[in-house]
């Protein structure tokens, strides 16, 4: 009876070393990422200077455009857009325009007239990174604004939420 | 009679003691960014993001002096869809043992997979791990999580 507990007695104990040892064979390591909203333009350089000064007889002066620079564009969220504003207002009859080519998808609002106001330019943007789109500028002028200065604008564009 | 089945008890603790023991200590934490494109605006995520070649070490212990294999595998729930996670070993690590292959990287998945083997007892395992296959088509704004399960055999 005594041989039979002393017997018990060890093998509980060996139960309990077992199952230390058992937990110890295994090792856990955690990985964790965060990936951030990605969303990023960056346009190729300024346009050529735009000068409007021809016109037909009887006709609105011409205008003029330049297509020379273009937009690369990265975004990991859905349902995204480009809005475009300039810093300050136009002169009065002068208007300038700019129509951005869309990216794979997405669409093109057209020649949109920039004011101090963000206009849509592309909507519909969702999760793609592409090169090269187009920018074209377009600037005319009615007979109205008569002689305007040479002036400068800034154009921003901006991707933000909301492109349907 | 009742002598000889103690003994067999016996040699089964033993036995049983010296089953290896495995721990691993660091874990991976990395935020992925506009910094991460390759190129800026209109490029992608680089591929592969690899961890610092010593993020974490693996310790081989109470093996007495036997052979062993380390198998790891991965638990991971909503992940990118094509997106991947590999470890592989960077140091041999220090002690009496020797430790041989893990030295490619090794890709995980949800299944056991031989990863690297030795003998003996080893500390200062040194592992390094890389995410690779993330994309701004695959990986939307999120936190992102998985388990790598070291085993000792």
């Amino acid at each position: 009876m005594n041989r039979f507990v002393k017997t018990a007695l060890v093998a509980a104990m060996g139960f309990g070393v077992s199952a230390g040892v058992f937990a110890d064979n295994v090792a856990t390591q955690s990985v964790t990422y965060e990936v951030s909203a990605i969303n990023e333009l960056e346009v190729s350089g300024n346009p050529g200077a735009l000068t409007v000064s021809t016109a037909t007889a009887g006709q609105a002066p011409n205008s003029v455009s330049d297509a020379s620079t273009t937009y690369d564009i990265t975004t990991n969220e859905t349902g995204k857009k480009i809005t475009a504003a300039v810093d300050t207002a136009m002169p009065a009859g002068v208007t300038l325009t700019v129509n951005l080519g869309a990216p794979t998808g997405a669409t093109s609002a057209g020649a949109v007239t920039l004011g101090t106001v963000a206009a849509n330019a592309v909507t519909g943007i969702t999760t793609l990174n592409e090169t090269d789109k187009t920018i074209t500028y377009n600037l005319s002028a009615a007979v109205t604004a008569g002689v305007v200065a040479s002036d400068s604008k800034t154009v921003t564009f901006t991707v933000t939420d909301g492109g349907a | 009679m009742h002598i000889s089945k103690s003994l067999f008890i016996c040699c089964c603790l033993i036995s049983s003691a010296q089953a290896a023991d495995i721990s691993v200590t660091g874990n991976w934490s990395e935020m992925i960014n506009e910094t991460d494109l390759t190129a800026g605006a209109g490029s992608d995520l680089r591929s592969p993001i690899e961890s610092g070649s010593t993020l974490a070490t693996l310790d081989i212990t109470n093996t007495g002096g036997g052979s062993w294999t380390v198998k790891a595998n991965k638990a991971d729930f909503g992940w990118p869809v094509g997106a991947s996670l590999a470890v592989r070993r960077t140091s041999d690590g220090s002690g009496s043992g020797t430790v041989s292959g893990g030295g490619i990287y090794l890709s995980l998945n949800s299944s056991d997979q031989e990863f690297f083997t030795g003998s003996g007892d080893r500390s200062g395992i040194q592992i390094q791990l890389k995410l690779e296959g993330l994309s701004v088509s695959n990986a939307s704004p999120d936190n992102y999580s998985a388990t790598i399960t070291y085993t000792i055999e």
